[in-house]
């Protein structure tokens, strides 16, 4: 058993270190408690079980919280931060039951089948507290606050630990300095891994820079363009969408525009991130300056680590109820979180035109390479000399009239760019040729444009009754300068969005049901900010342990003392119990000879003797003892003529001694007092 | 046999060993409490400190036969029990007792013996009886076993497992008297030993007689429990692998019995349980390793549990 506090102490390093020090407190409180609280509860191993069992519940139910909600590497560290709460009921239960242990057997399921059908056979009792101190300690280290304080902490609990089990043989100096020198050791240990840690991350950094790219990267988007083969998205449910009053929302949900191209790469240049500023309430933010409102759409997106493209409408210029840290937007229409919770559900309030940054000479940027088949197809639909909008129509109907939709694309000749043989051979392609190909003819007749990214809204969900975005409604499409204002254009065509619906597999209602499911349980997890979620933690818990305290309560609570062990049945009978012997005791004890529980009488009366009083005389008291051990050990008991005679010796002997002073009167008749059966001695149970 | 004759037999035989111990009132006293307890004892003590003598000095006293076996590595099973030795003649086999057909037996350095010498003593004194051949013999009464240990030596040893200490009731030390005592042994044997002048106190009936009138000494249920206490407390105690058996209960309170007897007294007082707890249960104690190398004994752990038990006042 740990030594009183320091269980207590650790749980409270724990809080400290996790941010959870209310939690941390009341645990604290509970483990410590033990000290306070007398009686102890007689579990049973099936008690045990029981309470393992729901430690176990507790831990799946953190995990699938975790789970759910965040991604793997932040779940296993916050499932590790919360096992001391897990671990807890367990150790409360060996700290307030008789046995003061836990067998082995509850951990295991093949242990506890063996222990069924040998009961006889010994356990394996291990003592739960110095290992949940140590489980204190690396989950308060799971935290991760990296300062010494840590080091610290960890120290000193340790330090307390070792303290208590410390060899006697040696003096405490010794044993402090080989602690200060493992101290010192682990200090400079773990300081030098950290340094070569930080150099092999920097050496390993420069290598894996170019490999990994995942999200919508505001600056630069790869196509397929050109690439051989089928292009396959998932069916997966990334975007909710609600408009207001049951209108339909816009078709398109725009992430990022980009102004230039190089094959097969768009890029955002000269577009650098501004950090936008939220309103007084922090959950309201501008993107531009306001329009008339043509409409507002909400939209719910999860975001990886708290950061992401969010998607909305081009011509959005507000955005409510977006609880995140921080937000930055480019002059080409990307709203980027910074800093945010998993799941994000905003209002996008949009008008006219967007709040983009005007065209610029790079959204008139035709590529050299690209040129030659731009210009041939420009002239073939007569782009020259039309205005904009006209230019747009001849476009926009090329592309319908001559074009079709095609994800599967087979090889094309050598030398030929994928645009070009798009435009002149295939003409088939899926919307990333459809929107690039559109750039730059409308560039090529003079027209600003850019190419954005997004989503296309068209699925109403009536599972959810909402609007749904999956992963491969995706889409591209074309933002041209146009009467002073960007306009969406799409020239892909319409089919594609049945042809994506082929695409969907036999199990995507069921994907779909699931992904409900994950999204109503992200957006109560995120609903509240994150220091609530201690508290809708700790409603979780109510019930189970409610559960458990019921369980314990209906349990016999049995008395504990010095001999726990011995309380565990009811005491003997103690015949004898009125001798008036004790009333000489108790004035002994008052003049300051107060008998030990392991001291017996004669040994008592011996001490008393050698110690020799100046004011108690103790001859007359062996033979008053020896008649009171045969009144309360001799199963032959006294006869009535003894027992007066012990019960008058007692008296009188008190009485003698009742005179020792004026402070002394009180306190004797206090004794006498306090000595209900003396008045009739003769008596017996 | 009722308490007064019999406590006057067992002051007898304790005057007539203190005549051949000198200054070890206390160790005839737990001799004494074990011998009419009817339980065997373990001294454990530095060679030349008397374990001979007062094995030899009881024999004597109650005349009764004594025999003494030396351990050693190559002791066998039936160096000790006896051996059945074909006879040409009747054409039968014949038992040939052992040396453990005796009252008094002293099994002097019982460690030296392999287990399985030492396993063939340690069921005789269980069973009170051997069986060699498939035939039982029963050992003669009363049977006392004084099996001796020296702590210091361990070189060539066997230390017996706990349990086989579990059989004897008590282990003790004699220890070194005080100088002025050895200065008397000195004198007593400077022209021989005064052994050779013991003659016996008492007979053997009058054992069987003292034996009885131990049983008969009064125990209250208050003090069974006292005793159970105490040992239960063995197996909680820290520090200890393995605590005392209900074997240790039954032999404290047994010892307990003998000692109120030789006090003169018809029931058992808490402090008789005291008095020998430690004797009857710390030889029964396997103290952990660890705790060991700390210091921790198992006289120790039992002088701490008779000081926290609450006892019966």
């Amino acid at each position: 058993m740990t030594p009183p506090g320091l269980l207590g102490a650790a749980l409270l390093f724990w809080g400290w270190q996790t941010g959870f020090l209310a939690v941390g407190v009341v645990m604290a409180a509970l483990v410590e408690g033990r000290h306070l609280v007398r009686s102890r509860w007689d579990l049973s191993r099936t008690d045990f079980n029981r309470v393992s069992d729901l430690s176990a519940v507790l831990l799946v139910l953190i995990a699938i919280y975790q789970f759910v909600g965040t991604d793997a590497a932040r779940a296993v560290l916050a499932i590790l931060e919360w096992l001391p709460l897990t671990v807890l009921p367990l150790v409360t239960c060996q700290l307030y039951s008789t046995a003061g242990v836990v067998d082995l057997s509850i951990f295991f399921w093949s242990l506890r089948r063996r222990a069924n059908e040998h009961p006889e056979e010994p356990g394996w009792p291990i003592d739960l507290t110095y290992p949940y101190v140590a489980l204190a300690l690396l989950s308060a280290s799971a935290a991760n606050v990296r300062t010494g304080a840590f080091f610290a902490g960890v120290v000193a609990l340790a330090g307390w630990a070792l303290w208590s089990a410390r060899p006697r043989r040696y003096p405490a100096a010794v044993w402090i300095a080989t602690l200060a020198v493992a101290v010192a050791l682990g200090w400079a240990g773990h300081v030098g891994i950290a340094a070569a840690q930080r150099a092999m991350e920097r050496v390993a950094q420069s290598w894996l820079l170019n490999l990994i790219r995942r999200d919508t990267d505001p600056f630069k988007s790869s196509t397929a363009l050109g690439e051989i083969g089928e292009v396959k998205l998932s069916p997966r449910i990334l975007l909710r969408v609600e408009s207001a009053n049951g209108t339909r929302p816009p078709a398109l949900l725009r992430e990022a525009s980009y102004n230039v191209y190089n094959a097969p790469t768009w890029y955002a240049v000269d577009a650098a991130f501004i950090s936008v500023s939220p309103e007084a309430d922090g959950a309201t933010w501008k993107l531009g300056p306001p329009v008339p409102e043509r409409g507002r759409v909400t939209v719910a997106a999860y975001l990886r680590r708290g950061k992401g493209v969010l998607p909305a409408p081009s011509g959005a210029r507000q955005l409510d109820n977006l609880l995140v840290v921080e937000l930055a937007k480019n002059p080409l229409g990307s709203v980027r979180v910074d800093e945010g919770l998993g799941l994000v559900r905003y209002a996008a309030h949009f008008g006219d035109g967007t709040a983009d940054g005007p065209p610029r000479t790079l959204d008139l940027v035709v590529p050299r390479n690209e040129q030659a088949a731009v210009e041939r197809a420009a002239a073939q639909l007569g782009l020259a000399g039309k205005t904009p909008e006209q230019a747009v129509i001849a476009v926009r109907a090329w592309f319908s009239s001559h074009f079709r939709y095609a994800r599967f694309l087979g090889a094309r000749p050598q030398g030929v760019s994928p645009l070009e043989d798009f435009f002149f051979r295939t003409r088939a392609g899926h919307c990333e040729y459809f929107a690039t190909g559109t750039v730059l003819l409308l560039r090529a007749a003079g027209i600003p444009a850019r190419y954005a990214i997004g989503y296309a809204v068209h699925e109403w969900s009536p599972l959810e009754g909402r609007w749904v975005v999956r992963a491969n409604d995706a889409h591209a499409w074309t933002l041209a300068w146009v009467g002073g204002a960007w306009r969406e254009i799409d020239t892909t065509p319409g089919e594609w969005i049945s042809a994506e619906r082929e695409t969907a597999s036999f199990w995507t209602p069921l994907g779909d049901l699931w992904s409900w499911a994950t999204y109503l349980f992200s957006r109560w997890r995120w609903s509240e900010r994150e220091d609530r979620l201690a508290g809708s933690i700790g409603w979780l818990l109510v019930p189970l342990i409610a559960l458990l305290a019921w369980r314990l309560y209906r349990r016999r609570r049995v008395a504990t003392g010095a001999a726990r062990g011995a309380a565990a049945t009811a005491p003997p009978p103690r015949p004898g119990d009125d001798s008036a012997f004790y009333l000489v005791e108790r004035r002994l004890a008052q003049l300051a000879f107060p008998r030990a529980p392991g001291e017996s009488l004669v040994r008592w009366l011996a001490r008393v003797e050698s110690a020799r009083p100046p004011a108690v005389t103790t001859a007359a008291l062996p033979a008053l003892l020896a008649l009171h051990y045969r009144y309360r050990f001799d199963p032959a008991g006294l006869g009535a003529a003894e027992l007066t005679e012990l019960d008058t010796g007692a008296r009188e002997w008190v009485a003698a001694h009742d005179m020792g002073g004026p402070d002394m009167a009180p306190q004797a008749h206090q004794a006498r007092g306090a000595t209900p059966p003396s008045d009739s001695p003769g008596q017996r149970s | 046999m009722s308490a007064g004759p019999a406590r006057d037999v067992a002051a007898r035989i304790a005057a007539n060993l203190a005549t051949v111990m000198q200054g070890q009132t206390l160790a005839i006293r737990r001799l004494l409490a074990a011998f009419a307890s009817g339980g065997h004892v373990l001294l454990e003590d530095y060679p030349g400190t008397g374990k001979t003598t007062l094995a030899k000095a009881l024999a004597r006293s109650i005349g009764a036969t004594f025999k003494r076996i030396q351990f050693t590595p190559d002791l066998l099973p039936s160096d000790i029990l006896g051996v059945s030795i074909y006879d040409q003649r009747d054409q039968t086999f014949r038992f040939y007792e052992g040396p453990i057909f005796t009252n008094v037996l002293l099994a002097d350095e019982i460690n030296r013996a392999s287990p399985r010498t030492q396993s063939a003593l340690l069921e005789a004194m269980g069973e009170g009886q051997v069986t060699v051949d498939g035939t039982s013999y029963r050992l003669h009464d009363p049977f006392f076993v004084i099996a001796t240990q020296n702590p210091v030596e361990f070189r060539g040893t066997y230390p017996l497992p706990e349990a086989q200490m579990d059989r004897f009731a008590l282990q003790f030390g004699l220890g070194y008297v005080e100088p002025q005592e050895e200065v008397a042994i000195l004198t007593a044997q400077e022209r021989h030993h005064p052994l050779e002048d013991l003659g016996p106190v008492a007979s053997v009936d009058d054992v069987a007689r003292l034996r009885a009138a131990v049983r008969d000494v009064r125990v209250s249920d208050e003090l069974r429990r006292y005793v159970v206490d105490v040992v239960r407390a063995t197996r909680t105690a820290p520090g200890v692998q393995l605590g005392a058996s209900p074997r240790a209960s039954l032999a404290l309170m047994a010892g307990a019995q003998a000692l109120a007897l030789l006090d003169g007294q018809a029931f058992v007082g808490p402090e008789h349980v005291q008095e020998i707890a430690g004797p009857v249960i710390a030889h029964r104690l396997a103290v952990d390793p660890q705790a060991r190398f700390a210091g921790l004994t198992g006289v120790a752990v039992v002088e701490e549990i008779v000081k926290t038990v609450p006892v019966p006042a």
